[in-house]
């Protein structure tokens, strides 16, 4: 690694300006040794379940313990600590290996903010919350237990919002007509309990189950359970207490192997042109042009299960703005709420709103490698990047969700079809 | 001096008043070294310091009555009757490391006085005797006022010193290294049952203030664009199981509360009609 041309990032690792990162020449048996009592045990036996051979071992220990025992077992205590060790057998398991081997608590913040409702608030009130806190996701509590049983997100204020929108929309005497914000005051719906909208959601066959994960297993699990369910916040719960610590996203794993990576390995897929390694979505792109409406967009926010949708000009595919669901969640501030308008304008009108901080738009090259693209995603906190060409023409989409998947399943998946056997020395 | 020539009338009455002379100042010693311990800390006995204005405690001394045990037989409960309200109340006395010990208001004269130790009357063979008119064999003790002139001298010294002033309100402008500081005024009042009047209550000071750590809540926190929203700064330790409260606004409470989880932090807010 050249690291005296240009500047140092944050990670010595790493160099902005190094045109390709040079192939790693694995000459070593690279291992992780860990703690038996720390690893999570649902890693343990992913490990096992994928073939790899776990070895324990008995280190030195360097730090002296104060433990009252017998003399000579207290002798043999204070001198050895056993420790498991597990081969690195080629450097794409690497990130896979480190989520198997830390627990959920690893990739906390310090202080961690969580926003809570009792099922009996309103919806509106509680939208209301969730925007002057900036935050996305709260969680449902049960009103006389405190017990947390769901969450509720800006997915379910655009539900809210679409459902009110084409209500109006089948009354001939209403309809065209904005929607005011007395109106909306006014209307049964904003002052529905949260309870009765889960209600709502679960006759209609929308309602997404609960699902949540303890402190003490593996972040593997976690990926896991984000790309099976496809969800973007997953609950990180404490199995005794039943509290909630924090919330997990794609956004703090990929911040986790961040802080990781100069430590280990480094696979040779991250120095691959995304468009080769087949990241993201490359066909069938879904988009809206200036003119479409805003209703239609939020349809295909929802239907297609999307965070955000690229903005582009009607002939030449040219991206020029992004429509995110959190945009789609101020609209309620505005005076009138009108989902007929253009996108573009709602767009102008949503960079109006005070205080609150709006994501632009985020593109790389198509022939960006994975690891500049990582370094993008790390320093615009973003969670989608469109890939264009040399004329901003869109060419794919590649979403948060997909680099964590290839980094963290897709060698699982490799793995499982290859059954080879681990190396002995 | 003033202790020996009150002695020295019971030496005209010959030899064995001689001998109760020698018990009196044994005790009058052990009295006026409960007294020094005492004094400085009053903690729910017998008021020290004398009042001449009341009547109803004008006269009567404080007498400290002694139980001695060995560690080898330690009696489990032990009270004291005496002549001083014709036998009428068995007072129980306090365990003590060495002893069982007792306070009890005197008026000064002569008294006689019986153990009851584990449901056995006893006498203590250190103390005075005497036989009553029915032949039974009693403890006996003479209480004179000159044995606690200690206890007015050292009531006078405080009068006059900076604490006295200072806790009379006198002389507030005029200081000088005697002049004590709020938690050294604290240990020199005492607590009563009697309810300050209007006047005392707006001389007193206000509530002590709130310590200033507390008035840094983690939420009114600007933070940085470019944070993360789920993300707060490291809490001060001082702040962590306290509950604050927003303003309720649109009959929407908020509660937060930041508690400790092994190394980490998680701050919870709660939304609650109401």
């Amino acid at each position: 690694m050249n690291n005296t041309t240009g500047r140092l990032r944050r990670n010595k690792a790493t160099t902005f300006e190094s045109p390709s990162i040079p192939k790693a020449f694995f000459d070593l048996q690279h291992h992780f040794i860990f703690s038996k009592r720390k690893a999570p045990v649902d890693g343990i036996e992913a490990i096992q379940r994928d073939g790899a051979s776990i070895s324990e071992h008995a280190v030195v220990k360097y730090a002296n313990d104060e433990r009252p025992d017998e003399k000579e077992k207290q002798d043999l205590e204070n001198m050895f600590k056993t420790v498991l060790r597990i081969g690195v057998q080629n450097s794409d398991i690497v990130y896979t290996h480190l989520l198997q081997l830390s627990q959920c608590y690893e990739a906390m913040a310090r202080n961690n903010k969580l926003i809570v409702f009792t099922n009996d608030i309103s919806v509106r009130k509680a939208f209301n919350g969730l925007i002057y806190n900036c935050m996305r996701t709260g969680l449902v509590a049960d009103s006389q237990t405190l017990e947390i049983t769901g969450v509720l997100s800006v997915t379910d204020f655009i539900m809210v919002l679409m459902m009110l929108w084409k209500y109006r929309e089948n009354l001939d005497e209403l309809k065209g007509t904005p929607l005011s914000h007395e109106d909306f005051r006014q209307m049964d719906i904003a002052y529905m309990p949260i309870s009765r909208w889960k209600g709502c959601l679960e006759t209609k066959g929308q309602l997404k189950p609960f699902i949540n994960i303890g402190l003490k297993e593996s972040i593997f699990r976690a990926v896991e359970l984000l790309t099976k369910y496809r969800i973007h916040r997953l609950p990180v719960m404490d199995e005794k207490t039943g509290d909630c610590a924090y919330i997990l996203t794609h956004r703090r794993i990929l911040h986790y192997i961040w802080k990781h990576c100069a430590l280990l390995p480094k696979p040779e897929c991250l120095s691959q042109r995304v468009v080769d390694l087949e990241i993201g979505s490359w066909k069938n792109l879904i988009f809206a042009n200036e003119q479409t409406p805003l209703i239609e967009c939020l349809d295909m926010l929802i239907d297609n299960n999307i965070s955000g949708i690229p903005i582009v000009q009607k002939n030449t595919l040219k991206v020029l703005e992004v429509y995110t669901r959190f945009d789609a969640a101020s609209a309620a501030f505005s005076d009138h709420i009108d989902l007929s308008v253009s996108v573009t304008r709602a767009i102008q009108e949503r960079d109006y709103q005070n205080g609150i901080r709006r994501d632009g738009v985020v593109t790389a090259n198509y022939t960006t490698t994975l690891w500049s693209l990582i370094e993008i995603f790390i320093d615009k906190n973003v969670h989608r990047i469109f890939m264009v060409d040399d004329r901003t023409i869109l060419k794919g989409i590649i979403s948060l969700s997909d680099v964590i998947e290839f980094l963290v399943l897709r060698p699982t998946k490799k793995n499982g079809v290859t059954t080879g056997e681990p190396m002995e020395k | 001096m003033g202790n020996n020539q009150s002695g020295g009338p019971d030496a005209r009455y010959g030899g064995p008043n001689d001998k109760a002379g020698l018990r009196r100042h044994r005790m009058m010693s052990e009295t006026a070294k409960i007294a020094g311990q005492v004094l400085p800390n009053p903690d729910g006995g017998p008021p020290m310091i004398f009042d001449d204005g009341n009547e109803d405690k004008s006269g009567e001394c404080p007498v400290v009555f002694r139980w001695s045990f060995t560690q080898n037989a330690q009696p489990r409960v032990v009270h004291i009757v005496g002549s001083w309200d014709n036998w009428q109340t068995r007072i129980p006395m306090v365990k003590s490391t060495n002893d069982f010990s007792t306070i009890i208001d005197l008026q000064p004269g002569q008294y006689e006085y019986k153990f009851q130790v584990d449901g056995s009357w006893v006498v203590d063979d250190n103390q005075g005797k005497a036989q009553d008119v029915h032949g039974n064999e009693n403890n006996m003790i003479n209480i004179q006022d000159s044995d606690f002139a200690v206890f007015e001298a050292l009531d006078e010294d405080f009068q006059s010193s900076t604490a006295g002033e200072v806790l009379r309100g006198e002389s507030e402008s005029t200081k000088n290294h005697d002049t004590p500081n709020d938690r050294e005024l604290e240990k020199l009042r005492s607590f009563t049952q009697e309810i300050p009047s209007m006047d005392m209550l707006r001389k007193a000071a206000g509530p002590p203030v709130i310590p200033p750590q507390l008035m840094q809540v983690l939420l009114n926190k600007e933070t940085p664009e470019s944070c993360d929203p789920n993300v707060l700064p490291e809490p001060n330790h001082v702040m962590l199981n306290h509950m604050y409260a927003l303003s309720i606004k649109d009959s929407v409470m908020v509660l937060s509360s930041t508690q400790r989880y092994r190394k980490k932090f998680v701050t919870t807010l709660l939304y609650k009609p109401v």
